[in-house]
C-alpha cells in the first residue's frame, strides 16, 4: 500500500506536468545537487555509516529495526524541507542582487529564480514521499 | 455528529456565498489545480476506507489519525503546487496569455489545499499542530510575494 500511494502520488504529478506544462521546465541539475547531495551527507552523518561509497548500507537500511527505519525517515525529511528552503534563498539572493530597476522578469525565468524554485519542489516532493512512507501502511507492519 | 457536519456544511456554504459577491464561484474552479491537489486527496480518502480502523483514530505508533494525514497532505500539494505555478509563470512571463493561467494554478492550489486542511481539522477530533501552521502561513507569505511581483511588473 505504502508503494501504491507513493507512486500514485508521484504518476499523478507527472502526468499533470506532462499535460499541463512544459516537462523540461523542472528539470535542473544544480537544484537536484542542492537538495540531494546534503539529503546523501545528513544521512551517513547522523546514521553513521562509514564508508558513503559503500553501496551494501543501500540494502542494510530497510532490513534494520523500526525505530532506525523511523530516525532514517524523520532524518530525510527534516533535512530535504531544511535545504528546500536555503536553496529557495541561495536562489533569491543573486536574482535580486542583479535585478535591474524596475522589475522586469524577461521572457524567460531567470537561472536563479530556477533554482530558487526548483529546489524547493524537490524537497517538498522528497518531503511528500517521506510523509507516505512514514505513515501509510502501518497497520499491515509487524 | 450531526450538528458538527451541520456546522462543517455551513461553513462551506458560507465560503460558496461569499464567492456569489465578487466573480462567482466559477472562478473558483479550476480543472489543473483540482486534478492536482483533488485526486491525490480522494485517492487517500479511499485507502483510508479500506483500512480495519476508523479514520479519525490514530494510525498505529503515528500519533496522528488517517484525516489529519489527508488533511497535512493536502496542504503539502497545495505548497508543491503553488510552486509550480510560480515555475510556469516566470517562464511565460513575457507571454500575456499564459500568465492567467498559471496565476490561476498558483492561487487555486493553495485555495484548495488549505480548505481541505480547514475541512479535515474541523471533521477531525486532532490538535492543531504547529508545522501545519507554519505552512499554511509560508504559503499565505508565497502568494502575497507572487501578487507584489505582479502589481510591480505591471
Amino acid at each position: 500500500m505504502k508503494i501504491l500511494c507513493v507512486l500514485f502520488f508521484l504518476l499523478n504529478i507527472g502526468a499533470w506536468t506532462f499535460t499541463h506544462s512544459n516537462f523540461k521546465n523542472f528539470f535542473d541539475l544544480s537544484s537536484f545537487i542542492i537538495v540531494i547531495l546534503p539529503l546523501y551527507l545528513a544521512i551517513s552523518y547522523r546514521h553513521g555509516w562509514r564508508s558513503l561509497f559503500n553501496l551494501k548500507f543501500h540494502t542494510d537500511v530497510w532490513v534494520k529495526s523500526e525505530k532506525e527505519q523511523d530516525d532514517l525517515l524523520k532524518t530525510i525529511a527534516y533535512t530535504a524541507l531544511l535545504t528546500g528552503a536555503l536553496g529557495m534563498t541561495i536562489g533569491l539572493v543573486p536574482m535580486y542582487l542583479n535585478l535591474s530597476h524596475p522589475l522586469s522578469f524577461g521572457p524567460s525565468m531567470d537561472p536563479f529564480m530556477r533554482i530558487s524554485l526548483l529546489t524547493s519542489i524537490y524537497a517538498l516532493l522528497v518531503f511528500l514521499v517521506v510523509v507516505l512512507i512514514y505513515f501509510v501502511g502501518r497497520e499491515d507492519e509487524k | 455528529m450531526i450538528v458538527k457536519s451541520l456546522s462543517i456544511i455551513f461553513i462551506i456554504l458560507c465560503f460558496i456565498a461569499t464567492t456569489f459577491f465578487g466573480s462567482g464561484p466559477m472562478a473558483f474552479l479550476d480543472l489543473p489545480s483540482l486534478w492536482f491537489v483533488l485526486v491525490p486527496v480522494l485517492f487517500l480518502l479511499w485507502v483510508g476506507s479500506k483500512r480495519k480502523d476508523k479514520m479519525t483514530s490514530l494510525i498505529k505508533g503515528r500519533g496522528i489519525s488517517w484525516l489529519e494525514l489527508v488533511g497535512y497532505v493536502a496542504v503539502i500539494l497545495c505548497v508543491i503546487g503553488s510552486h509550480m505555478g510560480m515555475v510556469g509563470l516566470y517562464e511565460n512571463f513575457g507571454d500575456k496569455t499564459m500568465v492567467g493561467p498559471a496565476f490561476a494554478f498558483l492561487v487555486l492550489t493553495s485555495f484548495y489545499g488549505i480548505l481541505i486542511f480547514f475541512i479535515c481539522f474541523l471533521l477531525g477530533h486532532h490538535q492543531l499542530k504547529k508545522v501545519a501552521v507554519y505552512f499554511v502561513l509560508g504559503q499565505t507569505l508565497i502568494l502575497v510575494n507572487n501578487m507584489l511581483g505582479l502589481a510591480l511588473s505591471i
